[in-house]
């Protein structure tokens, strides 16, 4: 799980051109939208690309993506449960 | 009745040059470029150099990032925050760099689309980050020519002027694609020391 | 300043609706639309998709217009000539008579179907290469331009969904400052999986016949089309036969995200606002609201919010894009000849596919198509990058 957290925080970084950010800065429970990392409406649609590609799983609709994406923790947690690759 | 519109005679209050070499701003080059940077590095570094912090500027385009870059240092010493400053740009190859991006990606085996990269497919992009970044309402217009003529921005920013249409015009040629940076940005003015002619404006654009 | 409304004498359209105005015209009066699923076979498109197709080929355009076929003209290119041509012969333009006539067109797609058509054979033959230098935006507007014989004042504008909306603004300006007597202003885009891939992966693209403003919309589908009308001078209109009058324009920007709406619809209120305040009318003498109304969850609230702010009470007003699809730059011209197609029958034309109102705010289209007095319309064009526009039209 850590390894996968790890992958995603790298993944994350790189995919949505976080710059400023290191790996250290981001935490497993820092809020990745709104007041944390202040992600926007296209980074989580980013990050629904990121599921599909690197793990298989489609999500059909944006809107499930807050629940998942809410931190590096939730998501690993959703990965880990639903990753076809 | 005012006389502000038969005593008005717009002027150029400063402006910034982006060519393959430099970046100058109002006479001073501000960075020069390396040889074997990228362009990519080169914006970079302007964007240190200026010192500021908006995280957002990592995920533009460079047509966007240049177009950005561009008004930043200008409104550094004439600031255009939450002013009537109307946008009017123009540039040759519109959002080529993203076009290709976007384009290859669908084209690829595995066909996947990038919604970060689509965002950036359209040119008139750049006057919306522009528009985020100093927060302005105004008018904004982008123009797709052959080549570059002082003509438009002229003729756009007399006439949004003198109609009060707005109280600044933020005039630019952004032309960007994988080689070539040529980029004119200038503010204009009810005041100024250079006049808003056709042969200065094009005095700018031939500065290198 | 000039206030004087620009006249209109002239107008030209071909759309998933019909190859010409006199069509579009009977399938809005009876609630025809043109919404399929795409018919072409597109290998770079993943899926099935709802479009607002025109269903004729580019060799029949090329045949119809009488091009030659070892000239390239793109899908783009070959639509606009089509309504650009209607729209000139509408006005009984006389290009010899001296007067300045400038040509302002929009697109975002230019010649991008004709690139992913041929982009891989560019490199093993040299069949299609023609096609290499039509890619860019500009082109299709010198293409046209020179067979029309415009020559005063030639540009492109590129603000994507608003394109067409702001060539018509660009047009009436430069009429209005004396530059031109006259001008042919209007959009073009073809349906490319540019386009289709790139709506998609923003998740905006419904699986179905899309719903503006009903709650349970989920995207837009996109379309494509040309439309072009002509704005003349008092001077040159004279002694012609004016269809309407551009009363009022207005643009602004949203200043909130590349492709999303603010909350409140603040670009779009302001545009409207201008608009309204060149018209010199205040909001309660519009009598029909052509709204931008894609049908993507996002637009449909902010301009429903944009709209409320504006009007209070909001006069009729409906979404036409579930006729014709969204389509993107020619949008603005498109619903521009819809707005005056509604002056001259004096007819509200339907907000197809709508059943539940949205929760946020008791707002209903006019979902049924109505007759009743209408002198002024007004239309939004709001387009990706915060570029709101309004266009705002009379009656004779």
């Amino acid at each position: 799980m850590s390894d996968l957290k790890q992958e995603l925080k790298e993944k994350i970084i790189a995919q949505l051109n976080l710059e400023d950010i290191s790996i250290d800065d981001l935490q497993d429970d820092t809020p990745l939208f709104g007041e944390g990392l202040g992600l926007d409406s296209i980074d989580a649609l980013e990050l629904i690309v990121l599921l599909d590609k690197t793990y298989g799983i489609k999500l059909a609709d944006p809107k499930d993506g807050r629940k998942v994406f809410e931190t590096i923790q939730t998501m690993a947690d959703y990965i880990e449960a639903n990753r076809t690759k | 009745m005012t006389n502000k519109t038969l005593n008005l005679k717009p002027h150029i209050k400063s402006y910034c040059r982006i060519t393959n070499k430099k970046i100058i701003c109002d006479g001073e080059v501000f960075l020069a470029k390396n040889e074997s940077e990228t362009t990519e590095e080169f914006f970079k570094k302007i964007y240190q150099k200026l010192g500021i912090s908006y995280p957002k500027f990592h995920k533009m385009d460079l047509l966007c990032k240049a177009g950005f870059l561009a008004s930043e240092l200008i409104a550094q010493t004439e600031s255009i925050f939450e002013t009537n400053t109307a946008l009017v740009f123009a540039n040759k190859s519109s959002s080529w760099v993203s076009d290709e991006k976007h384009a290859q990606s669908i084209y690829s085996k595995e066909s996947s689309a990038s919604p970060a990269v689509f965002v950036y497919t359209l040119p008139n992009i750049v006057l919306g980050e522009i528009s985020i970044r100093h927060q302005l309402l105004s008018e904004n217009l982008f123009l797709i020519f052959e080549a570059f003529s002082p003509d438009i921005f002229t003729e756009y920013a007399n006439q949004i002027l003198t109609e009060n249409k707005a109280e600044k015009v933020l005039a630019g040629w952004v032309e960007l694609t994988e080689n070539e940076m040529d980029v004119l940005v200038f503010l204009i003015d009810s005041h100024g020391d250079l006049e808003l002619n056709k042969e200065n404006v094009t005095n700018l654009y031939l500065k290198k | 300043m000039n206030r004087k409304p620009v006249a209109i004498t002239g107008m030209g359209i071909i759309s998933a609706i019909g190859n010409n105005l006199a069509e579009n015209e009977k399938s809005l009066l009876n609630n025809r639309h043109g919404i399929r699923k795409y018919s072409v076979s597109n290998p770079l498109i993943l899926q099935e998709k709802w479009v607002g197709e025109i269903l004729k080929s580019n060799e029949e355009f090329y045949s119809e217009l009488n091009l030659k076929p070892n000239e390239a003209y793109t899908r783009s290119t070959l639509l606009a000539l089509t309504a650009a041509k209607e729209a000139v012969q509408s006005a009984n333009l006389d290009l010899n008579d001296g007067l300045k006539t400038g040509f302002i067109s929009a697109t975002t797609v230019g010649g991008m179907d004709a690139t992913e058509k041929f982009y891989f054979e560019f490199l093993k033959s040299d069949e299609n290469k023609k096609f290499i230098p039509t890619q860019n935006c500009g082109v299709h507007t010198e293409q046209i331009a020179e067979i029309l014989t415009i020559k005063d004042y030639v540009t492109t504008i590129s603000t994507a969904c608003s394109s067409a909306a702001n060539a018509i603004m660009l047009g009436a300006r430069m009429i209005k400052a004396g530059i031109l007597d006259r001008a042919v202003v209007g959009g073009t885009d073809s349906l490319s999986a540019f386009t289709i891939n790139g709506f998609s992966s923003l998740m905006i693209y419904s699986d179905e016949h899309c719903t503006p403003f009903d709650e349970n919309r989920n995207g837009l589908n996109l379309g494509e089309a040309a439309a072009y009308i002509v704005l003349e001078s008092e001077r040159s209109a004279q002694g012609k036969e004016i269809l309407g009058f551009l009363a009022g324009y207005g643009n602004a920007n949203d200043a909130f995200h590349q492709t999303a709406s603010s909350d409140d619809g603040e670009g779009a209120y302001l545009a409207m606002k201008a608009a309204l305040e060149i018209a010199g009318l205040k909001p309660k003498e519009i009598d029909y609201v052509n709204a931008h109304g894609t049908a993507t969850p996002n637009n449909d609230l902010s301009e429903g919010q944009s709209l409320l702010r504006v009007f209070g009470k909001i006069p009729d007003f409906s979404s036409t894009k579930a006729f014709t699809g969204h389509t993107l730059a020619a949008a603005g011209a498109v619903e521009a000849v819809f707005s005056l197609l509604a002056l001259k029958n004096q007819t509200v034309f339907a907000n197809l596919n709508w059943k539940t109102p949205m929760k946020e705010f008791d707002l209903k289209p006019q979902t049924e198509i109505k007759t009743k007095t209408i002198k002024t319309v007004l239309s939004n064009s709001l387009g990706f990058g915060g570029n709101c526009s309004t266009l705002i039209f009379s009656g004779i």
